[in-house]
């Protein structure tokens, strides 16, 4: 893919926003894997020239220890002027070298300092954040309680707005367009840390709401027994008693199955296969004497809906997801994983966009498939642990505020990559309230990403292509694109036995 | 102080020109592009030391290059007295 330029089936494809750009943006922010150390793109690529400058000019170094060595004739008088003082030149040579060598190395030891001093800092002072939210949290029950009845009668007095007349869509029409003309409002940095700290404390606060003394909702916080999960998951066992958040049984079908030519070659080009409408794209790759390769591609939410009607990909299975449970969309895609013939020992690349990503992320975790890789971006999935020596990254715009719903990123097993869509003072775009969120949002950082210039991003990024590059450039190698549809089964006897599909990653590994 | 054979010699500083010229190209290109940072890519405070290594980096790759160079020139000019 050129430097800068998205993929032409995205440039092609109709009723999708184009209007978000990568040069919209800020710089690539990246944490590579076991660390929690953030540092642009920029500093791990100055970090990478001066690891390879000090290689250089140690090798240099040596070879000009060994010219020196053979010039003995520094020393002589029977020899040429120019001669003897090329000898004592070459000794200048080998120190002036070797300091250059010593300067790279405090250069790259004082960039590592520094980056680390930045990331202590910036934890410390996140920490003291999520501290004092949850103490507001802890202490925030009697209020809540108090205000209950002014919250039911404005919930009563919005329910029964809602019911009224509205000739044309016209309130409805007034509400959408005050939010798509401030998408300031829930998009930016601000905006995100509110989000990241509601959801840290949001297991104080329900503790406290449900009478648990101030010191033991801490308490209960700190030691990791409540979270985004448990109150994720208490939304979903009261959401049925009013018909919301129902989870049903899932069913697929196989839409479309075609030969393809040609893999995915980077970040751009696997979003852009991400589907839409058909939730589902699975890649077999075959190559003679070789087993099966296979790409699951995993889409969006496809209704914001809280009843759980034919679709899948819904809020109840976002609720759900996030509570680590096996809700629509995660069975639907494990469906169509069985219709498409791969086995659990079958190598599987998990790519997937918001909703997509948080599947993606769970099959990846869940240990019933042979993850060879994960690629999402915008995914609310950062509580969800992943195994060691996955190849990838997790890709987010610190503007969008859709990842945090699942609280901080918790799991570091796995390249984190950041951008900001929208750098300070860029006029947001005013086609959707939450633009940082959408496709072409992260179809520009994918864009960056496949112009990085670390090692950190461009080696993952280089893992994923050879993925299925391996295969589909040997001779008789077959490429299979399968499409598929999940449905939803409302009606169906069989109640619907929910499991947790993932494990939490421990709180201790939280600094970010 | 040992003497030196004028074919041996020639030998000796043909060799040692042509081992100092892939060090001297891998010096030049280092001086002429030295690692460098934008203060835009810097997340934070404390920058100031790494711009002031970053400086004395530059400067230590200059005059590596340059005595390189030095080398490169009177091995050079000591084959050309020598003649033939």
């Amino acid at each position: 893919m050129p430097k800068g330029k998205v993929p032409p089936s995205f440039r092609a494809k109709p009723g999708v926003h184009r209007g978000t750009t990568p040069d919209m943006g800020g710089p690539l922010l990246v944490t590579p894997v076991g660390t929690t150390a953030v540092a642009t793109d920029a500093l791990h690529a100055l970090l990478d020239r001066l690891g390879s400058l000090g290689d250089e000019l140690d090798e240099e170094a040596r070879l000009l220890a060994s010219v020196h060595e053979r010039a003995a004739w520094s020393a002589s008088v029977d020899v040429p002027a120019s001669a003897r003082r090329s000898g004592w030149e070459l000794e200048a040579a080998v120190a002036s070298v070797r300091s250059a060598r010593a300067v790279t190395r405090r250069l790259a030891h004082a960039l590592r300092s520094a980056i680390a001093r930045y990331d202590h800092a910036e934890s410390a002072a996140r920490d003291r954040a999520d501290r004092w939210a949850g103490v507001l949290g802890a202490e925030s029950g009697p209020i809540l309680r108090a205000m209950l009845p002014s919250i039911a009668l404005l919930g009563g007095v919005a329910f029964l707005a809602s019911k009224l007349p509205d000739p044309g869509g016209a309130r409805a029409s007034a509400i959408r367009q005050f939010f798509l003309h401030h998408p300031e409002l829930i998009t930016g940095p601000t905006f995100v840390e509110g989000v990241r700290l509601f959801s840290q404390s949001l297991d104080e606060t329900t503790s406290s709401f449900l009478g648990v003394p101030a010191p033991l909702a801490v308490a209960l916080g700190a030691s990791g027994a409540t979270g985004v999960r448990t109150s994720a998951r208490g939304l979903l066992a009261a959401g049925p008693l009013v018909g919301l958040f129902r989870e049903t049984p899932v069913k697929v079908e196989r839409m479309s199955t075609t030969l393809i030519s040609t893999p995915p070659v980077g970040a751009a080009e696997r979003l852009d296969r991400v589907p839409e409408g058909d939730q589902v794209r699975i890649e077999k790759y075959e190559a003679p004497g070789e087993p099966a390769r296979f790409v699951v591609y995993v889409g969006p939410t496809e209704t914001f809906s809280p009843v759980a009607d034919h679709e899948p990909w819904d809020l109840t299975s976002n609720v759900g997801g996030v509570g680590g449970l096996d809700v629509g969309s995660f069975r639907a895609t494990e469906l169509a994983m069985h219709d498409a013939g791969i086995g659990a020992g079958d190598p599987v690349q998990f790519v997937g966009f918001s909703q997509g990503g948080l599947v993606a992320t769970m099959l990846a975790g869940s240990g019933q498939w042979n993850a060879a890789g994960l690629e999402t971006f915008g995914a609310p999935a950062g509580n969800i642990e992943l195994p060691e020596g996955l190849t990838g990254m997790a890709v987010r715009n610190t503007d969008d505020f859709i990842p945090l719903l699942a609280g901080p990123q918790l799991d570091h097993h796995l390249l984190q990559v950041e951008r900001r869509a929208f750098a300070e003072g860029t006029p947001l775009p005013t086609y959707h309230a939450a633009p940082a969120h959408q496709r072409d949002a992260y179809m520009a950082t994918a864009t960056a990403i496949d112009s990085a210039a670390s090692s950190a991003v461009r080696d993952q990024n280089a893992a994923l292509n050879s993925f299925t590059a391996d295969y589909a450039g040997r001779p008789g190698a077959v490429v299979t694109a399968m499409i598929y549809h999940g449905e939803r089964v409302p009606d169906a006897s069989t109640p619907v036995d929910l499991h947790g599909v993932t494990m939490q990653a421990s709180a201790t590994s939280s600094r970010r | 102080m040992p003497t030196w054979d004028p074919g041996a010699l020639r030998a000796a500083l043909e060799r040692q020109q042509n081992d100092l010229a892939p060090i001297a190209r891998v010096l030049s290109a280092a001086a002429a592009y030295p690692p460098t940072f934008s203060p835009d890519d810097w997340r934070g405070e404390a920058a100031d030391a790494c711009l002031r290594l970053q400086s004395e980096l530059r400067h230590a790759l200059l005059a590596a290059d340059r005595v390189v160079e030095a080398a490169a020139r009177d091995t050079r000019a000591a084959l050309a007295e020598l003649g033939g």
